[in-house]
């Protein structure tokens, strides 16, 4: 692609305030210190997204003499205006960095040392390991639950990562993974976001951020809860503060005073994981008081609707738990359906067995006094806090970790859910639920299915129940067997018929109960049955939780295969320090990828926008982008396998991969916008897509983004229609462009929006057509808001309607087979208080031991290997996250010298009184202990902790950042050594925000 | 004619995410600088140095009323009206710009470190290697191409805003009232003494919880200094020079005479 | 005792040293700082490079200040006779300076009382050269180490302190050299071996010759022999 001149003018910053002082007159006389040329004079710019946090800022680069000189924020990008934070910055050193891989390498089993390999032999090495493992290891049937099923797949390898590399790479590896029958793939939303999808998907039906950055400054009241957004997400913290301008106030409720705490106007401790316990006294206190915005839950909401008679909760548990199994039946967490099989309404809010009156029964039970000695927070606060978030309007809900970080992870997010849809804040401008995911690319990644429970697009893998097409469109609809099968035939072309359902069969079938996460993956490899890693970007040699683990499933392991632009502890973990290498038999291949400013693609931030990167400086030294790579290993993977004859190789053979080389990355993404296969043109959105087989798309969520040809990542377009902070010709959002999700709920029953100073679609009767700033979210444009299609707020649920309670719910064609089917978190349809899994109190709201903490969690699972720790031995609460200049594990910030200048080195924040008590002073070195493992670092001591009062007994937390390990310029211990991986039971997200620890004097 | 330019550190804003730290080195090329060892305080360098030419401060406060305070600051050249470092210059290799930047030339700086010791915010760090003068140059050169230093497009919390002199003093006026409620003694910070500056505060609190003189001054000293001392010195030491080569003529006339 | 029966002993090998490298640091001194006290003097940054001339600067400040602590030891009569000399001055100091004029283009006014070991402006001499090698050191020391510890409202003063001492211990300099080398060219041989002329002396201090007549340092007869050979 090629910008134009003005085009970069406007990138650089000209255009804006500096063209403004420019024509003020401010080319000054220069003066002789200006007679040193101007650092960007002759430099080559291009323009890409930066590769941290999911903001997904734009980036401006100078190239000179093939050399990166200077990274700047591109100033016409919404997301930052020209602005970057630290790493966004730092990053600038990166593609000049020694530290950086540049050849191919090779560690023999039992070495002590890496080889340079030629790429010939590194790829040949890696496809012949890929092809070794999944031989010898294939799974043809398996025996579930007393049935044979043809399960076609292999759980000899690993796949893991996704979120550091471009879209393309991640259509490319989930390809790859699928025809190879691969059933451990994963990426970081795992250890991150996992339980934001279900959570959101539960209430709305999508599982998505649904508001856009730009949208925050509409909003009154800015509710910042678990979110260091200062540090992790300083972006957004930038149009916050646009919010501020126009006067909101911004609320901070967290385990820490942190950098974010600073530029609130009110913070709010709590004790990590007791959100529920806070957000339920809230939610009480909404309806208790009636501050529920009831025309909207009205219009919008399930909350009128009838529920089953049978549903019970009883101290802690809800009906239809099976102890054994840590499992719910959960059939009776349905509606009283009518005779048509939808859910019946009563008139009355309060009527019994209503939603809304079940609900207020449920959070009854959180008074002043249970949550204060839960939380530790005082009950003023916890009042003044429900009367701040009822007092302004519109309100918008930010979160990420501090809410998703737990084994209550889902249900955590479920009262964001819960109390966006009371207040009406969801659908309109200044609202919604911020979900900002992490890595930069973690959303596509997710998109893209780079997780063993889906195919791209959110679509269910195949599991034992769901083996044929048909059951499968039993389970999970007719309306997502449309986009499966346009799936089928991007990827197996003209193969895949409706005669034989589209090549379903081709595709493994995974067990239901088994638990293929990252954190199966390392527990079965040191099990010893996964013999193989496929490591593309992630390094959780240093990010999973107990992290020890890792290392000791890597170490059982045959061969592991990392792809990175740095040798990272995971592909070096054979060389930790203390341990002995020649004891290690794992062969490591390496393949040096190179940096992003280095290649081109598409990148989705969290507000869901597919963004276009151009190619910086020249790959450095033999390094190759992540899409080269992939080409190579396919292609010899192929190649090895072009001749067999078996039936298990077949999905290989017949798996499309025709992307040229100087095109791969258009070729791929014209892929996934997918054809129409009759006409060979490009579809222009979802609604072309067609359910006979004549059209294809490779990820029906992204149909559009090549819609017509034009390439929509690429755009620039300054405008913005309705002054909404949508830029909606700036890259292309997501499905179809939309930017606030759920719009439709900002109209009311005649389309017509309820706050005309801030409308964004509404229904032009005149046209006999939705129209609007943003683009519609409704199925259909035409159909009229009196039609059941035209009254959807929450098309994407079964009901159509938000989900306050989160039913069991399928909806029906009136064919009687399933059209969409809602989704119910596993452990409860109304969110539930419950202790971290190491917690150091007991639960106070309900006696029985099973609800001590979540009753579906199943930890240990390996009990030599995760003992759960107590109070009497490891006293205080241990939370770790992330610190504005590292990123994540480090790997690539360590090599940063300008942020390890700024963070040295690793550290336990405390506070002056538990400092007091352990007789530690700022600096000294202390070692924190816990059931797994201990890690010595230096103790900051700091007045912005303190201990909290918790059911009467003072509780003192402490905080880790964890972006530490052997490798880099920086190194440091790893926090993950002494962190639990007890994991949510709905995505199995570990809880990295809560366990206990001690702390001695080192 | 030139416009005169500001910028302005909103600091109830700053969220000392130290991004503008990172700007400031990447444009000017300077490379990290490790000496501040890490014993468990958040603040990256205790000083400004030759390579750190802008430093967030971060420190912790317990008001009266026991309540905690993190107060982050922006330190780097405030470009003084009146440029004591310029003044005191002996080798006048600092300029003071017309749109109000302070500038070393490093080619005329002989690294003497007056400046240092002159400047009344102690900013200017001579560099060991280069031997020169180094400080904050407010992105003169950035500002002659029309880009706004790289600090302050970069900053992530609007914390940081530019532009001309009037506007800021404005925007200034802005910010201050809508943290006055909340911070009584919040102020701006534009001393008089050093004839007012072109890096602005908005400050919560007074000057001292910052670490900023309450009342700077451009030292009398550099007047004194370069009107009397030196002049009547030079004088002095000529004129020393002068007479005692006169009195020897006279000593070897009046001798050869005696003879 | 007389040395060679012409010479009386004066001062002792390690004051001789003492003045000397104090001599020396002190012109390096100011000539490794003159660049910066006269533009017109640049040229010798350009010469020998400002940071040479700079590091050289606070190489002699090093020994400048080690002089006279080594002194201690080495010269302690010498330093300690300096300052009770400065003590002692009196009436007949003032008488001298008011007749010392005339001294300076070599003629020798009557009425000119009797001095000690030093003469009344040889004690202003001394006076002058403490101080001003004081504040140097000071002002110096505070230029160099003090920044960060000392608030640089104090430290700006340190220039002109600096700079006015440099000035004026320059221009005091000049004149005593010139009353040495040009005047007085007899009390030159004090400076080299610890000796001077015994009629030098006596007619520039003849209260000090007194002095060691009667402490029996040296014989009235010898010196009146020496005096009148
Ligand atoms: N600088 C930087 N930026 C990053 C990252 C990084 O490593 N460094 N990582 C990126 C990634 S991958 C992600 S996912 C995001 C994460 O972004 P964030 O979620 O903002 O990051 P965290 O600091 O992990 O957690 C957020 C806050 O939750 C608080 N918290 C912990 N437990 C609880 C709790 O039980 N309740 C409440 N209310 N709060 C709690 C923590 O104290 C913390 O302040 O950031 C991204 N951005
Ligand atoms: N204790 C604790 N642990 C945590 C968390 C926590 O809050 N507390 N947070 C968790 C979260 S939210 C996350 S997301 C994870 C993150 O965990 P990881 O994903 O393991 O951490 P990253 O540092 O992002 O690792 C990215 C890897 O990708 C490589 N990489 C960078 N660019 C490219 C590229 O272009 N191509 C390729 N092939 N590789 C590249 C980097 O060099 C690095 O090795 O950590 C988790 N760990
Ligand atoms: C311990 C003793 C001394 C110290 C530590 C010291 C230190 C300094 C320093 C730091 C400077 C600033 C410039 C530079 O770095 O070169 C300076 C300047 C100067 N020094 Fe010294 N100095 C000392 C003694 C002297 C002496 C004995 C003289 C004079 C004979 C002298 C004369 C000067 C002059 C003339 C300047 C420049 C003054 C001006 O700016 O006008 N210094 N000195
Ligand atoms: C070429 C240079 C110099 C010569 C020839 C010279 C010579 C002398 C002589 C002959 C004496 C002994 C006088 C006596 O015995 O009564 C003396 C003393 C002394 N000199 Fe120098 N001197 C020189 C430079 C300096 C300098 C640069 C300083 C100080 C910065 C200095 C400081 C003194 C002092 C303090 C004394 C003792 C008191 C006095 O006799 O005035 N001299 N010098
Ligand atoms: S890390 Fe996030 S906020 Fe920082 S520059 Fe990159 S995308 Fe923007
Ligand atoms: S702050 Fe100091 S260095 Fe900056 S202009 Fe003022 S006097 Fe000069
Ligand atoms: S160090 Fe350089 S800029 Fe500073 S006063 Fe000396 S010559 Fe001038
Ligand atoms: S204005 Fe430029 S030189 Fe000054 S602190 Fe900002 S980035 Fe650095
Ligand atoms: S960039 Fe802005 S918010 Fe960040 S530290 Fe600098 S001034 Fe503060
Ligand atoms: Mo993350």
């Amino acid at each position: 692609m090629n910008l134009t001149r003005r085009d970069f003018l406007k990138t650089t910053g000209l255009t804006g305030v500096g063209l403004a002082l420019a024509s003020l007159g401010l080319d000054m006389p220069k003066v002789k210190a200006a007679a040193k040329e101007f650092k960007l004079k002759g430099a080559r710019e291009f323009t890409s997204i930066c590769h941290f946090c999911a903001c997904g800022c734009g980036v401006i680069g100078y190239v000179k003499d093939d050399k990166l000189i200077n990274l700047e924020g591109a100033s016409d990008n919404p997301v930052n205006r020209g602005g970057l934070c630290s790493k966004g910055l730092g990053y600038g050193q990166i593609p000049n960095s020694d530290q950086r891989a540049t050849k191919p390498l090779y560690r023999a089993p039992g070495s002590d040392h890496w080889e340079e390999i030629s790429w010939d032999e590194a790829i040949d090495k890696a496809a012949r390991a890929l092809k070794k493992a999944r031989d010898e290891n294939w799974k043809q049937t398996e025996v579930i639950d007393g049935q044979t099923v043809d399960v076609h797949r292999t759980d000899a390898i690993g796949f893991i990562g996704g979120s550091q590399i471009n879209n393309e790479e991640c259509y490319q590896n989930i390809k790859m993974a699928r025809a190879l029958g691969v059933t451990y793939i994963d990426n970081q939303t795992r250890v991150c976001h996992a339980t934001t999808p279900p959570a959101m998907n539960a209430a709305f039906g999508r599982g998505a951020m649904t508001n856009h950055w730009g949208d925050l400054k509409h909003s009154k009241l800015i509710w910042i809860e678990g979110s260091n957004i200062a540090e992790c997400h300083p972006m957004g913290l930038k149009n916050v503060m646009k919010a501020k301008n126009n006067g909101a106030k911004i609320v901070h409720v967290d385990v820490r005073y942190t950098r974010t705490s600073k530029i609130a106007d009110y913070f709010f401790q709590l004790r990590p994981g007791t959100d529920i316990a806070f957000l339920g006294y809230i939610i009480s206190y909404i309806i208790e008081n009636k501050k529920y915005n009831e025309d909207y839950i009205r219009r919008n909401t399930n909350a009128y609707c009838i529920l089953r008679d049978d549903y019970k909760f009883d101290e802690g548990i809800f009906s239809g738990y099976n102890a054994e199994k840590h499992k719910y039946n959960m059939e009776t967490w349905g509606y009283a359906l009518g005779a048509d099989k939808k859910p019946q309404k009563a008139s009355d809010l309060f009527a019994p067995n209503t939603v809304m009156s079940r609900m207020k029964e449920h959070f009854s039970r959180y008074t002043l006094d249970k949550v204060s000695g839960i939380t530790g927070m005082s009950k003023d606060d916890i009042e003044l806090a429900a009367k701040i978030f009822c007092e302004y309007s519109p309100t918008v809900m930010m979160y990420a970790l501090g809410m998703t970080q737990h084994t209550v992870g889902v249900e955590n997010i479920r009262c964001f859910t819960i109390l966006q849809l009371l207040r009406g804040n969801i659908g309109v401008p200044g609202g919604g639920i911020d979900a900002m995911r992490g890595q930069p690319n973690v959303q596509a990644s997710t998109d893209f299915g780079i997780m063993f429970q889906y195919l791209p697009g959110y679509l269910s893998f195949p599991t034992e129940k769901t083996n044929t097409l048909e059951k499968w469109t039993r389970a999970s609809g007719t309306f997502r067997a449309k986009w499966l099968k346009n799936m089928l035939k991007a990827w197996f072309g003209d193969y895949a018929t409706p005669a034989n359902d589209y090549a379903f069969n081709l595709i493994g079938v995974r067990n239901s109960s088994h638990n293929d996460s990252i954190y199966g993956l390392f527990e079965d490899a040191y099990r010893g049955t996964v013999k193989c890693l496929y490591l593309c970007g992630q390094n959780p040699h240093v990010t999973n939780a107990n992290a020890g683990m890792v290392h000791d499933g890597l170490c059982r392991m045959d061969t592991v295969i990392a792809q990175d632009i740095f040798v990272n502890e995971t592909a070096e973990f054979w060389n930790r320090p203390g341990d002995n290498p020649a004891d290690i038999q794992t062969e490591v291949i390496f393949l040096p990828a190179c940096s992003y400013l280095e290649r081109r693609g598409t990148i989705t931030n969290s507000m869901r926008m597919i963004q276009w990167r151009m190619e910086g400086p020249k790959p450095l030294g033999d390094s190759k982008p992540d899409y080269e790579i992939n080409n190579l290993l396919w292609r010899k993977i192929r190649e090895l396998y072009q001749d067999s004859t078996d039936p298990k190789d077949e999905i290989i053979q017949r798996m499309t991969w025709n992307y040229s080389d100087d095109q791969t990355v258009e070729d791929i993404l014209k892929e996934i916008n997918g054809y129409d296969l009759t006409t060979g043109k490009l579809v222009s959105g979802i609604g072309q897509l067609k359910d006979d087989g004549t059209t294809s798309s490779g990820m029906w969520i992204y149909a559009g983004v090549y819609g017509n040809g034009e390439h929509k990542a690429q755009r620039r377009g300054q405008e913005d229609e309705g002054g909404l902070g949508i830029y909606p010709n700036f890259g292309w959002t997501w499905p179809d462009n939309i930017h606030l999700l759920y719009n439709r709920a900002s109209c009311d029953e005649n389309g017509q929006p309820v706050d005309p100073e801030h409308k964004i679609v509404w229904w032009d009767a005149a046209k006999n057509r939705w129209e609007g700033y943003d683009v519609p979210d409704v199925g259909n444009r035409n159909a009229a808001p009196g039609t059941p299609d035209g009254n959807k707020p929450f098309r994407m649920t079964g009901e159509g309607y938000g989900r306050l309670f989160a039913a069991e719910y399928s909806d029906l064609n009136p064919d009687g087979m399933t059209r969409d089917h809602s989704y119910t978190p596993v452990d409860g349809p109304l969110p539930e208080f419950y202790e971290p899994v190491e917690s150091p109190t007991k639960n106070a709201l309900h006696k029985d031991e099973k609800a001590q903490f979540n009753p579906c969690v199943v930890y240990p699972r390996l009990p030599e290997k995760q003992r759960i720790g107590t109070k009497d031995e490891f006293p205080y609460v241990l939370c770790s996250s992330g610190i504005a200049e590292h990123w994540c594990s480090g790997t690539v910030t360590r090599n940063i010298p300008w942020l390890n200048e700024l963070v040295k080195e690793p550290f336990v924040e405390m506070s002056h009184k538990l400092a007091d008590q352990l007789g530690v002073k700022l600096g000294d070195k202390v070692k924190v202990s816990s059931a797994r493992g201990n890690v010595t670092v230096k103790a900051m001591v700091t007045d912005r902790a303190r201990p909290l009062t918790i059911n009467g007994e003072e509780t003192h937390m402490v905080w880790m950042p964890y972006s530490w390990g052997f490798k880099g310029l920086s190194k440091g211990p790893s926090t993950n050594y002494i962190t639990i991986d007890a994991l949510d039971p709905n995505v199995q997200e570990q809880e990295f925000k809560a366990c206990l620890v001690n702390i001695t004097k080192a | 004619m030139a416009q005169e330019i500001t910028m302005l550190h909103d600091v109830a804003r700053c969220s000392a995410c130290r991004a503008c730290m990172v700007a400031c080195k990447q444009w000017h090329d300077l490379p990290a600088d490790m000496s501040t060892p890490f014993e468990g305080q958040y603040q990256s360098h205790k000083d400004l140095s030759s390579h750190t030419w802008n430093l967030i401060q971060m420190q912790e406060r317990v008001d009266s009323k026991g309540n905690f305070h993190w107060d982050f600051i922006k330190k780097q050249c405030m470009h003084c009206g009146d440029p004591a470092c310029a003044k005191g210059c002996p080798e006048e290799a600092i300029t003071k710009l017309e749109s109000g930047a302070v500038v070393i030339d490093p080619d005329k700086c002989v690294g003497c470190g007056y400046c240092t010791a002159n400047c009344p915010f102690g900013i200017p760090k001579v560099d060991g290697e280069k031997h020169v003068s180094t400080k904050c140059d407010l992105c003169f050169d950035r500002i002659e191409q029309g880009m706004e230093p790289s600090c302050a497009k970069t900053c992530t919390a609007d914390a940081i805003l530019f532009g001309t002199r009037e506007e800021m003093l404005k925007k200034a006026e802005e910010r201050l009232a809508m943290i006055k409620e909340d911070h009584p003694d919040a102020n701006i910070y534009n001393p008089h003494g050093v004839g007012g500056v072109h890096m602005l505060y908005v400050l919560p609190e007074k000057p001292a919880v910052y670490g900023l003189p309450e009342n700077p001054q451009t030292p009398a000293s550099i007047n004194l200094w370069k009107d009397i001392v030196r002049p009547v010195g030079k004088l002095a030491s000529v004129g020393a020079v002068a007479g005692v080569l006169g009195l020897t003529a006279l000593t070897a006339m009046r001798r050869r005479g005696e003879k | 005792m007389l040395v060679n029966k012409k010479y009386v002993k004066r001062h002792a090998k390690g004051f001789v040293y003492l003045h000397w490298i104090n001599a020396v640091c002190f012109f390096m001194l100011f000539l490794t700082a003159l660049p910066l006290y006269a533009d017109s003097c640049k040229g010798l940054y350009d010469i020998f490079g400002a940071k040479t001339l700079q590091n050289a600067h606070r190489f002699f400040a090093v020994l400048f200040v080690l002089n006279p602590v080594i002194g201690l030891i080495t010269a302690r009569e010498g330093i300690w006779r300096m300052f009770s000399e400065v003590l002692k001055f009196n009436s007949k100091d003032i008488t001298f300076l008011v007749k010392f004029p005339l001294e300076l283009i070599g003629k020798h006014p009557a009425g000119i009382p009797k001095q000690g070991f030093y003469n009344g402006g040889e004690r202003m001499n001394i006076a002058l050269q403490l101080a001003t090698w004081g504040v140097l050191v000071g002002s110096g020391a505070l230029l160099w180490f003090g920044e960060g510890i000392i608030d640089n409202s104090i430290r700006a003063w340190m220039i002109p302190l600096h700079s006015l001492c440099a000035g004026i211990g320059f221009a005091g300099s000049i004149g005593h050299i010139y009353l040495a080398l040009i005047a007085n060219p007899d009390s030159v041989h004090g400076m080299q071996d610890g000796t001077v002329k015994v009629d030098y002396a006596n007619a520039h201090h003849g209260e000090w010759m007194d002095d060691l007549v009667k402490e029996g340092k040296i014989k009235q007869q010898e010196l009146k022999e020496a005096l009148k050979g």
